[in-house]
């Protein structure tokens, strides 16, 4: 039985990882949060529903970064006005731009949970059963952490992106395009949302109000281990996921939704979280 | 001089706004109703807007504070069949209460996560409120809840009875922000360390507000609740919260009515718009939109020229200087 509810929670924590891993590395390379990464997994999700597998994933990956560019050119145009003494009113754009979402999935597809059809096929280990669905989430996770991870390090791209992240001023002198740059972030980072959002609604579903819970669990992933940077993003979805299969188990029915938001406050309020962490410096 | 400005500017509009809304109400009666919502929302929103436009601290707890003091009320009242009246001073100081004892480590905390932390704690309570069982009324909430003795089932007395609330608010507002302790507020939002440095109790002065803030969105909850006559956990949820901090910062966060003009616009526009499903879109698209182009609201687009005369009027005491004086008191 520990093993299932441990297995499950690996598999949620895959999909929660994917999350939190955009949140984390748009916080790092723009110094903002984007609030609508979870807009982007629901709106991928409910392509993916609408449509249908294999092509109906893809779209839904497209459309994330669809709204990713959205969010992108929201971000350039605070620059371009010069509006932005501080991140806070771009925050709040990106979650009116959620609020935005939610509504035009609300009145799209309307109040029903959005699925789509899981891989079939399970595996029995002693009296656990493990499904092929959450086999893949997890492969499919690794697979893109460790991909991201190469890109950031070896590739143009991923060096733009580090750069931009350490210092978007120094990045700016030495002859980046720094602006293109975090413009393709968020582009990027919407993708990789996306990916969770279709995973998601092959293995929990969703609604149109799961753009909101989806960005509780990618903060709190992306802040659980008190560092900021996609790896721990990566390791504190999987740890969030493992709290919330532990909590559905032990905790009362319907307290486990709770848990992404007390990990968030009892970690933020005991000061875990570096305050640098907060000021644009690299981890 | 600046601060006869002040008051012309706020609580003599505000009067005047009232004044004339009750005119018009007479022939149409359901502005009655509309003007109470918008008057309930306006005792969310204008804490709110001290707590951010001038303390530069952002909740988005606001909703939660206020489902907390509705709660207390509804429980108070139908439980144990006690008058409303004796539920108000519970339903105000229980949030208020809670809110000055998380104050200190969450306060401390940059704005962004202060945001997230007080949406966390705004997901908490919900959850509380929807798993409470028989206590908090579950998913269903509380229903006949009594209404107030001198309201009654008036929708004019309501409206009366909100809006006085509201100018006292707006008093008290306008008197706070010209006392030496309002421009020690001040010089917290601009700079923290110097503040701190110049004398002011920067932890103790923001818990003390983070409260006040709380126990107002209380008092708002306790009419709500009186008002309606229910309460659920979706009545004041996150969404309440969201929508508050959207009145406050289209309406303009750094203004004394700025709130009150976002309630407005807020009320309004949900009653104009076709569905409840669509007013996302609407709402969503006109905060960007404020963001962008207008991120200090749209109070601050109006009275420009009004602004100016103010601006140009001899200043007050400098920041500084209140601020050592505070220090000094102390």
């Amino acid at each position: 039985m520990y093993l299932e509810i441990f297995a499950n929670g690996l598999f949620l924590g895959a999909i929660y990882a994917l999350f939190a891993v955009p949140m984390s590395v748009i916080w790092v390379t723009t110094d903002v949060i984007d609030v609508s990464v979870g807009a982007y997994a629901v709106v991928a999700g409910v392509v993916a529903a609408a449509f249908g597998m294999p092509y109906g994933g893809l779209l839904g990956v497209a459309a994330a970064m669809a709204l990713g560019a959205v969010t992108g050119t929201i971000f350039l145009g605070f620059h371009t006005l010069r509006t932005m003494k501080d991140a806070m009113p771009i925050v709040l754009a990106t979650f009116a731009f959620m609020l935005l979402m939610e509504s035009v999935i609300l009145v799209t597809v309307g109040t029903d949970n959005q699925f789509v059809d899981t891989i079939p096929g399970i595996v029995l280990l002693g009296d656990s059963v493990i499904g092929y669905q959450g086999l893949f989430n997890l492969t499919l996770s690794v697979v893109l952490m460790l991909a991201l991870t190469v890109a950031l390090k070896y590739s143009p791209v991923g060096l733009r992106m580090k750069a931009c992240a350490i210092s978007s001023k120094n990045a700016s002198l030495a002859g980046i395009a720094v602006k293109r740059t975090q413009f393709l972030t968020f582009v990027l980072c919407a993708a990789i949302a996306g990916i969770g959002g279709v995973l998601a609604s092959m293995s929990i579903g969703m609604t149109y109000a799961s753009a909101f819970t989806f960005t509780t669990i990618a903060f709190s992933s992306a802040v659980v281990l008190g560092q900021r940077g996609p790896l721990p993003a990566f390791l504190g979805g999987l740890l969030i996921g493992l709290t919330e299969s532990f909590s559905q188990a032990v905790l009362p029915n319907g307290w486990a939704h709770a848990v992404p938001a007390a990990l968030i406050i009892i970690i933020l309020a005991s000061g875990r979280l570096p305050s640098a962490a907060f000021s644009g410096a690299r981890p | 001089m600046n601060s006869a400005y002040k008051w012309i500017g706020s609580v003599g509009v505000l009067v005047l706004a009232i004044a004339w809304v009750s005119v018009l109400a007479e022939f149409q009666r359901s502005i009655y109703s509309t003007s109470t919502t918008v008057g309930i929302f306006a005792l969310l929103a204008l804490p709110l807007g001290l707590l951010y436009g001038q303390g530069g601290t952002v909740s988005l707890a606001q909703g939660a504070f206020a489902a907390i003091g509705a709660y207390t009320t509804a429980i108070i009242s139908t439980r144990f069949n006690l008058s409303p009246m004796l539920s108000l001073l519970p339903a105000v100081v229980l949030p208020a209460l809670i809110a000055f004892v998380i104050a200190k480590p969450i306060l401390r905390l940059p704005e962004l996560s202060l945001a997230l932390v007080t949406l966390s704690i705004g997901t908490v309570v919900e959850v509380a409120l929807q798993r409470g069982g028989d206590f908090t009324g579950s998913f269903n909430g509380i229903n006949g809840i009594p209404t107030l003795p001198f309201v009654g089932n008036s929708r004019i007395r309501a409206h009366f009875v909100i809006w006085t609330v509201v100018v006292v608010l707006v008093i008290a507002y306008v008197n706070y922000m010209s006392s030496l302790r309002g421009r020690a507020l001040n010089a917290v939002r601009t700079d923290h360390l110097l503040a701190e440095a110049m004398g002011v109790n920067v932890a103790l002065d923001l818990s003390l507000l983070f409260a006040i803030t709380a126990g107002v969105a209380g008092l708002g909850g306790w009419f709500y609740a009186h008002t309606l006559g229910y309460v659920a956990p979706d009545s004041l949820s996150i969404a309440v919260s969201a929508n508050v901090l959207f009145m406050v910062v289209v309406g303009g966060r750094k203004s004394v009515l700025g709130p009150i003009i976002g309630a407005l616009i807020f009320t309004v526009a949900s009653d104009f718009l076709p569905g409840t499903e669509s007013q996302g879109i609407f709402f969503g698209g006109i905060l960007i939109l404020v963001l962008l182009f207008s991120p200090d609201g749209l109070m601050t687009l109006v009275p420009r020229r009004w602004r100016q005369r103010v601006a140009a009027s001899p200043k007050p005491l400098a920041v500084t200087q209140a601020v050592q004086t505070t220090g000094a008191a102390r």
